[in-house]
């Protein structure tokens, strides 16, 4: 049990909460004056014309879902060329300035996992999920 | 510049179809009977020589006092050959009926919606016949001249000095 | 004769910061838009009176800007919009077609979108120039700050009916902008 989370749980409690208060002050302070037009939905001022539960194609599910799978990806890169200097120096330390050394584990490890997307991206474009259409 | 679509016109239709032709300031113009109006619409766009493919604008007129009281008038175009014409269809008040020209050319469905909600003046065969400007519960025909010219019929009002 | 118009202390700061934080909604019909436009972009800048964030939907907006031309068959949706917009809100008559009809006299154009909603404030032109639309604005927010706006009067009498006493509306005649710049 680290208190490193201890700020991280006061933020969280703090947002939430701030929310809920607004919400409560908006509910129980703010004016309610009802009307039937403000019920109603808002279609620039003319009758609803059709229902809003439409489908809706799935190339946007499908450019979500790969924006999300690749850019998770992303952000593993980040940690990973953080720690590649420590990994790979093996000279001395000069000023934060590593002077020899190159891991070749380092790379090794990096290039599999991104093997392992770069298939997936490579089915993914052929299956010509990647384009708009 | 379009005597040529007068020509054919009047060479092909031999029995009154064209009741008279003429041209104005560099524009041609024909007045078609009004039962031959599809008939000769439907020439001038297969003809070759003429091949009229855009029907340009459609509208009517009213000419209070004259008889036949509406005219229709179709402006044509030829966007091969680059030569317009224009046809008068005369319609009378207590039949102002007159073919629709919808099947030759889509566009002018709501031009004739338009000559409807107007002036009344109503297109045989015309898919979907509405008011098209005005709304549904309006009375009358604005554009005819015996119309009031400030008349109003007024959709919603708000009361006056109660609270809104 | 009149209203009685006591703000409190807290009513002066609460209208103070609605004066300057107007969300607008332009109902734009017609060529006044053009002259909008202008008095939104940075030359004439209405965002130094707060007054920038144009919100097309009634429910996030408190001041309806009706520009151009109102015809008879917008009535029913200009007041439906108006409707849904929350109290208070405030309501700006752009141009001569929106304030009596303008140019127009006949079978479709609405003499005048009061004829529907409830106008705070008249800027008469055909366009109105940029700074007669400034000069409408603070009229407008003069009269937030003293509470004088159609609807916060009406606030005012409903919450007076529901304590027992009548409050008289008053005939609140809106001011027109003044046409010549001084």
């Amino acid at each position: 049990m680290s208190s490193d989370y201890i700020p991280a749980a006061l933020t969280i409690l703090v947002g939430v909460g701030f929310a809920l208060l607004l919400t409560a002050a908006a509910k129980y302070l703010g004016p309610h004056r009802p009307n039937k037009a403000k019920d109603y939905p808002y279609e620039c001022g003319s009758e609803v014309i059709g229902s809003p539960r439409t489908r809706f194609e799935i190339k946007f599910y499908q450019v979500a879902i790969l924006f999300l799978v690749f850019d998770i990806e992303v952000a593993f890169l980040y940690p990973w060329a953080l720690k590649f200097r420590d990994l790979s120096c093996e000279g001395p330390l000069d000023a934060g300035v590593c002077s020899a050394g190159i891991s070749f584990f380092g790379i090794g490890e990096i290039l599999v996992f991104m093997a392992i997307l770069i298939v997936a991206l490579a089915y993914v474009w052929r299956k010509r999920a990647v384009g708009w259409e | 510049m379009a005597q040529i679509i007068l020509d054919t016109l009047i060479g092909h239709f031999k029995s009154g179809e064209i009741i008279d032709t003429g041209s104005q300031h560099g524009n041609e113009w024909a007045r078609v009977r009004r039962d031959a109006w599809l008939a000769v619409a439907t020439f001038l766009r297969d003809d070759p020589t003429t091949a009229m493919n855009m029907m340009s604008d459609l509208t009517a007129v009213d000419r209070f006092g004259h008889e036949p009281r509406f005219d229709v008038v179709m402006h044509l175009y030829s966007i091969d050959k680059k030569h317009r014409v224009r046809l008068y269809g005369g319609v009378s008040e207590e039949d102002p009926t007159i073919e629709s020209v919808v099947s030759l050319w889509p566009a002018v469905n709501w031009f004739e919606r338009e000559a409807f909600d107007l002036y009344g003046v109503r297109f045989k065969g015309h898919p979907d016949l509405r008011r098209i400007l005005m709304y549904p519960e309006f009375v009358g025909h604005p554009l005819r001249k015996d119309y009031p010219k400030e008349k109003r019929q007024p959709l919603i009002r708000r009361q006056m000095g109660k609270a809104d | 004769m009149g209203l009685e118009v006591h703000t409190s202390m807290l009513e002066s700061a609460v209208n103070w910061a609605r004066k300057f934080s107007l969300f607008n909604y332009p109902f734009v019909t017609a060529c006044c838009g053009m002259e909008f436009m202008s008095t939104a972009a940075p030359k004439y800048d209405i965002a130094r009176f707060g007054a920038e964030f144009p919100r097309f939907s009634p429910r996030q907006s408190d001041l309806l800007i009706i520009v151009g031309t109102i015809t008879e068959r917008q009535g029913p949706a200009l007041r439906r919009i108006y409707e849904q917009m929350c109290e208070p809100k405030w309501v700006i008559a752009f141009g001569v077609c929106a304030s009596t009809g303008g140019f127009y006299q006949n079978y479709s154009t609405m003499p005048g979108a009061d004829q529907v909603v409830p106008v705070d404030v008249y800027i008469p032109g055909c366009p109105p120039r940029p700074e007669q639309v400034l000069d409408g604005l603070i009229l407008l927010m003069d009269r937030i700050q003293k509470g004088e706006g159609h609807s916060q009067v009406t606030i005012r009498a409903e919450s007076a009916a529901k304590k027992g006493y009548e409050l008289p509306l008053a005939q609140i005649r809106p001011l027109a902008a003044r046409t010549e710049h001084k």
